[in-house]
């Protein structure tokens, strides 16, 4: 017997929107759940989905996909790449797979979210094959992961990142739970696939798989390439959401929802991707800057998503583009100074001939943090251990929880900050994450960052090595510096001028 | 010694930091205390100038004198520290 072809039976096959008489359609689809927006079923039977698939083609795509990825890592397994790799692409791995990996298992939920309490038939197919691509993700990190634990205790500890009370561990669950966990179907196909999925994640899987195919990483590239390709499949999910929506009169409320998650995800990336691209990845191998990186596959391809779908830019579109020259450098700088939080060893980045590759791709970052790093590369030629660590703590965002970032050397002015009338003082990194608050304060008052955690008093004693402790990290899984301060000695060698600048001594000096 | 959280930030720098500050202390004792955070770290410091304390978004500083405890601070109360100018 003949097959019907695949476009005369999947709308029959996806569709189980009867009219119910048992129940309230309200029952089954409660808005909280399904949609904020409150349209109709009938208004989201419009729901079209550009990219359709039967559950044949998927288990034969994916199948082929695995074999694939699985097949490279076996070929490759006796290479020894992780012993012999730059500390600074073993920081990468580290990073990577502590930062993301449980999140996919965090967006196996909500795509199942989607599946269930989405309005639109179309949108529950492609979310129930949305959720096993994220199953897919989390495992298949997870084992290319997990062959790395023996080789180093930070890769240990990467893995069970989530369940600690690590600064980054708390910020990663706060923004994933607000975004893709706590919100309804309709809002979170924007927030989960069109502002993160299609907005960045094309950054992560992208532009790391090219630089991981530079420095010879064929495992890793080849790994995280294949889980793109499922990305850009249920990426589509929140496009064709977006276009009922505004069909339906519901452009501001849609626009507001990707203005709000755009921010939050671009604070993450910039936080963690950014460093790894501009200054852990070696210097001979990388691809772009994560600049260019920005530019090539957020700036230009999200400003066409957005036009093409009639929705504005971003209202802090100018200030986002301004952030891509500077956020990351000072957000690098930061984290190094606090590597004993990290579960990796951040390079630093700052060799002579790294700065000039620094300084072409961003004209003046020597004038400012190189500046910074001549005074932190004298204290660390001299061992000044008291000057290389911190002795406090940094104040996160009460919203995206990570630290602010200005420009050095320009008079840093940090105003975004807001009185609830409960007592406590919510801090922000930016006017955007001031606005996210306030949308919806409700949303963000019970979080407490590290740094709201150490003035409660929860964190015992509260001092650096207290909240070390609180965060579970312990001596030889904490970060440090990668290459052992080499490329400070490389910069008093090359121009020792440039290094001898005024430190003095605090207890005298002033 | 009671001590008071500040979110504290230099105008040269490019982070805040959370930094206890004596109640009993002058903002002279304030900026040496906040400067070891910053000056000497990730900036240059210059011992023969004088570093001030202005509250965030100000212009003028505040007097060298002045008690914290009279200052109207709250905890976390951002406050920058300055050169003061060469005369």
């Amino acid at each position: 017997m003949a097959l019907l072809n695949r476009s005369e039976w999947y709308d029959i096959a996806r569709d189980t929107n009867w009219t119910p008489s048992y129940v309230g359609v309200e029952d089954i689809f409660p808005d909280e759940m399904s949609d904020a927006f409150g349209l109709s079923l009938d208004q989201w039977n419009a729901y079209d989905e550009p990219f359709k698939i039967s559950y044949r083609e998927y288990v034969q795509v994916q199948s082929r996909k695995d074999a694939d990825a699985y097949s490279v890592k076996a070929a490759l397994a006796r290479s020894n790449f992780y012993d012999n790799a730059h500390p600074g692409w073993q920081s990468i791995l580290k990073m990577h797979f502590g930062a993301l990996v449980l999140l996919e298992y965090n967006a196996v939920i909500a795509e199942a979210k989607m599946a269930r309490f989405a309005k639109a038939p179309g949108m529950r197919n492609m979310a129930t094959f949305g959720s096993m691509d994220e199953l897919r993700h989390a495992q298949i990190q997870l084992y290319f992961a997990h062959e790395n634990v023996s080789k180093s205790r930070q890769f240990d500890w990467a893995i069970k990142c989530f369940h600690t009370q690590n600064w980054a561990a708390v910020a990663g669950r706060a923004m994933i739970d607000d975004l893709c966990l706590g919100r309804d179907a309709a809002t979170m196909s924007i927030m989960l696939t069109f502002a993160l999925e299609q907005g960045f994640t094309n950054l992560q899987f992208l532009g790391l798989a090219a630089d991981a195919a530079e420095v010879g990483d064929y495992s890793f590239s080849n790994l995280i390439s294949s889980v793109q390709t499922d990305e850009a499949r249920h990426a589509q999910i929140g496009t064709a959401a977006l276009k009922v929506l505004i069909a339906n009169g519901k452009k501001e409320q849609a626009q507001r929802a990707v203005d709000i998650a755009f921010w939050r995800n671009w604070r993450m990336f910039m936080t963690l991707t950014g460093p790894a691209i501009d200054y852990l990845t070696p210097l001979e191998k990388r691809h772009q800057s994560f600049k260019e990186f920005v530019h090539e596959f957020i700036v230009a391809q999200f400003e066409r998503s957005l036009e093409d779908l009639g929705l504005d830019k971003p209202w802090y579109w100018d200030l986002f583009l301004r952030t891509v020259d500077y956020f990351h450098h000072s957000g690098h700088l930061e984290l190094w100074f606090v590597r004993q939080t990290l579960f990796w060893n951040p390079s630093a980045g700052v060799s002579p001939p790294e700065r000039a590759w620094l300084e072409e791709k961003y004209p003046g970052w020597g004038e400012k943090w190189g500046r910074m790093w001549d005074v932190v590369g004298q204290n660390a030629i001299e061992g000044r251990d008291d000057k290389v660590f911190p002795k406090t703590f940094p104040v996160l965002c009460n919203v995206c929880g990570t630290s602010s970032g200005g420009i050095p050397y320009n008079g840093y002015h940090q105003g975004h900050w807001t009185d609830h009338g409960d007592g406590r003082r919510y801090y922000f990194c930016s006017a955007p994450c001031k606005w996210i608050f306030d949308v919806d304060p409700k949303r963000y008052l019970g979080h407490l960052s590290i740094t709201d955690r150490l003035l409660a008093g929860q964190i015992l004693p509260p001092t650096v090595e207290g909240a070390l402790q609180y965060m579970g990290i312990h001596p030889g899984e904490r970060g440090a510096d990668a290459d052992d301060y080499a490329w400070a000695h490389q910069c008093a060698a090359v121009s020792p001028s440039q290094t001898k600048v005024p430190h003095g001594n605090l207890a005298t000096g002033l | 010694m009671e001590t008071l959280p500040l979110v504290c930030s230099f105008e040269d720098g490019c982070i805040l930091t959370l930094v206890p500050v004596d109640v009993d202390g002058t903002m002279d004792e304030v900026a040496s205390t906040v400067a070891e955070h910053f000056a000497g770290r990730m900036m240059p410091l210059y011992p023969d100038r004088t570093l001030r304390v202005r509250k965030q978004g100000d212009e003028a500083f505040l007097p060298r004198d002045l008690r914290v405890r009279d200052a109207g601070w709250t905890a976390l109360t951002t406050i920058q520290l300055g050169y003061e100018a060469r005369t």
